[in-house]
């Protein structure tokens, strides 16, 4: 086993020609390990502006406003559910002490896997600062559901994009991982994100024999509703008392943000009680669905949807059912059947 | 000449076993030796095989992929054709298979049986997979590699895989083989996704793991000693299954491209599907 740093590393990052003091602190005097981690910076990038930003002021600044820093996607996609005291109690009890902490440090894409349920890769390739590495960071916090989807790890179809070589980086723009300066309230709401149609514009797109298919549903139907490849994690009960569950399926229905448009829903695994413990009842918890679009990531370019019409417009065979909806779930789901 | 006619349907629907120009096991020093005449095709994860490979090879994955609740499938003809042919692979090519090490040998002979269900007869797997090539001191590359797409369409052998009803229908009179672990042949344990603890009636035990030893397959004799230990007829209708069609694809491959077996099929939906068919009664603690 090697150390975590070594000479060899230190000729090759630049991050390391400062002494470890420069980002650690504690105190390189002391001649035992108690007297010398006395003040000891354990994540120095918790505070990025403090620890990186001396060389990246701009990244840092626009980093401590991203959602991956603020995880605020977290507070707003259940806030509706709230009255106004339980926003307070879910803000100051829930959301601080728990959805926040799981907000990435610029360490925990750059040096350190991310901590996720306690589990952790440690350092990445020793202590130098990696410029990415998809498969250690993004594939830890997003590794419940879009992953491993992406990958064919969860059992279906690998991405299309990933069999021809591309991982995360190559659709999302750095946008999306440093922030652009705005702070957004969820990953819906970001200025630049990736689409579909900035590689495969509409006028360009399909066969003879499939540009008018691509025509007829465009505005109505998104893109993943007929290239989403296999089922994917539709995740249920979480917090009931009995963990969180999740089995596979592709659901289609109603777009909860654009109910014009058919999409791919997933099962997001809110439920009535899902903040008993914190006294929060969720007064409106009927004011938003359980179910919510979603791109799943095992694109394919042929599905049983694309083979044939009667797989949705004879069959339905995928569509959101009254009379399978999760008991008890939000009156707000019947909104979304087609 | 319906005796002919029926001699040459037989014929067309045995598995090409003596077709091939190519060992259908071979090593990493006949691959280094051969690699201008072959193509090679990486099975592992990409970031595996981006961060160093066989040089040439190229990524092919989603040769196998869960379909109607079943977890390892063949897709679907268009599909497969286009991932073949987005390879480089043409029926007539020489395809070398790369998994990460011996204990992914099943996975290289899923993927291998794939491509000769799928009409490719010359197909081999790398011995030891990528950790023999990387021990064995070869030369490697790294990121991403194309070939030119090839003209490729599938035509699906029916020799090379047995249906649910063909298991039903087979029970009484084909020879069933079962690659799975003696654990689970037996009846201590079993996958979850699989219904019934125990063995199809009849089915002989010979488990998967048996083909390779320290990550290598073993000598074509030692496995040959195996296979008569059992008194298995290499000519009698033949049906290898394991949980979920990945290790039956092991001895599928050293029976029928190393051994010469020409009658047996590889059961892809395996104990998955048909513990779930409701007239087939695994039996259990005993051994036949």
């Amino acid at each position: 086993m090697g150390f975590v740093v070594s000479k060899d590393l230190i000729a090759q990052d630049p991050h390391l020609q400062n002494d470890c003091t420069s980002c650690h602190k504690g105190n390189p005097a002391g001649k035992d390990q108690k007297a010398a981690h006395a003040g000891l910076v354990d994540r120095p990038s918790d505070d990025p502006v403090a620890a990186c930003g001396t060389c990246h002021p701009e990244i840092a600044k626009n980093y401590t406003l991203s959602l991956h820093y603020t995880a605020a996607g977290m507070k707003h996609g259940v806030s509706g559910r709230f009255s106004d005291a339980e926003k307070k109690t879910f803000d100051t009890k829930v959301f601080e002490q728990s959805c926040r902490s799981c907000h990435a440090s610029c360490g925990d894409c750059h040096v350190k896997s991310p901590v996720v349920s306690g589990v952790n890769l440690g350092l990445m390739s020793g202590h130098q600062f990696v410029r990415k590495d998809e498969s250690k960071t993004c594939a830890l916090c997003h590794g419940g559901r879009v992953y491993p989807e992406f990958t064919g790890e969860y059992g279906g179809t690998p991405d299309v994009h990933y069999r021809k070589g591309m991982t995360c980086a190559d659709c999302h723009p750095e946008a999306q991982f440093h922030g652009d300066g705005a702070a957004y309230p969820d990953r819906t709401a970001v200025a630049v994100k990736p689409s579909c149609t900035n590689c495969h514009p509409l006028e360009y797109l399909g066969k003879d024999a499939t540009k008018e298919t691509h025509e007829t549903h465009d505005g109505r139907v998104t893109c993943s509703a007929c290239h989403t490849a296999s089922s994917y994690r539709q995740c249920s009960s979480c917090h009931l008392g009995e963990g969180a569950r999740s089995s596979p399926a592709i659901v289609l229905g109603r777009n909860p943000r654009k109910p014009e448009e058919l999409t791919t829903l997933r099962l997001i695994p809110t439920v009535r009680d899902t903040f008993k413990k914190a006294g929060i009842a969720q007064a409106n918890f009927d004011a938003l669905p359980n179910y919510w679009n979603t791109v799943p990531h095992n694109v394919a370019k042929r599905t049983d949807r694309t083979r044939d019409c009667n797989t949705c417009h004879q069959e339905g065979l995928y569509y959101l059912e009254a009379k399978t909806l999760p008991e008890g779930s939000s009156k707000k789901n019947l909104e979304l059947v087609p | 000449m319906k005796k002919a006619v029926l001699i040459l349907l037989v014929l067309a629907l045995t598995v090409p076993a003596f077709a091939r120009g190519i060992d259908a096991v071979v090593s990493a020093d006949w691959l280094a030796a051969n690699l201008s005449n072959v193509i090679v095709v990486d099975m592992r994860k990409l970031d595996d095989y981006r961060a160093g490979h066989v040089p040439g090879a190229v990524s092919l994955l989603g040769l196998y992929v869960a379909k109607d609740g079943l977890s390892n499938e063949v897709p679907a003809a268009d599909e497969l054709s286009e991932l073949i042919a987005e390879a480089g692979i043409a029926a007539d090519s020489k395809v070398v298979v790369v998994e990460t090490d011996g204990a992914r040998f099943a996975w290289a002979t899923r993927a291998a049986w794939t491509l000769v269900y799928a009409g490719v007869a010359d197909v081999a797997v790398l011995d030891g997979g990528y950790a023999a090539w990387t021990k064995a001191g070869k030369p490697t590359s790294t990121g991403m590699e194309f070939r030119d797409e090839a003209k490729f369409e599938v035509k699906f052998n029916p020799a090379c895989i047995a249906t649910k009803d063909e298991v039903v229908k087979g029970l009484k009179k084909s020879q069933i083989i079962d690659a799975r672990a003696y654990d689970t042949y037996f009846g201590l344990s079993k996958q979850s996704f699989v219904d019934q603890f125990g063995h199809l009636p009849g089915a002989y035990a010979l488990p998967a793991a048996w083909i390779t030893k320290d990550g290598m397959v073993r000598p074509q004799a030692e496995l040959e000693e195996m296979v008569a230990a059992l008194k298995l007829n290499p000519k009698k209708a033949s049906i290898v299954h394991c949980d979920s069609g990945v290790l039956c694809t092991a001895w599928w491959w050293i029976l029928t491209q190393q051994m010469g077996w020409t009658n047996l099929k590889s059961y892809d939906g395996s104990a998955q599907e048909i513990s779930k068919e409701p007239g087939v009664k695994f039996v259990k603690y005993v051994w036949k």
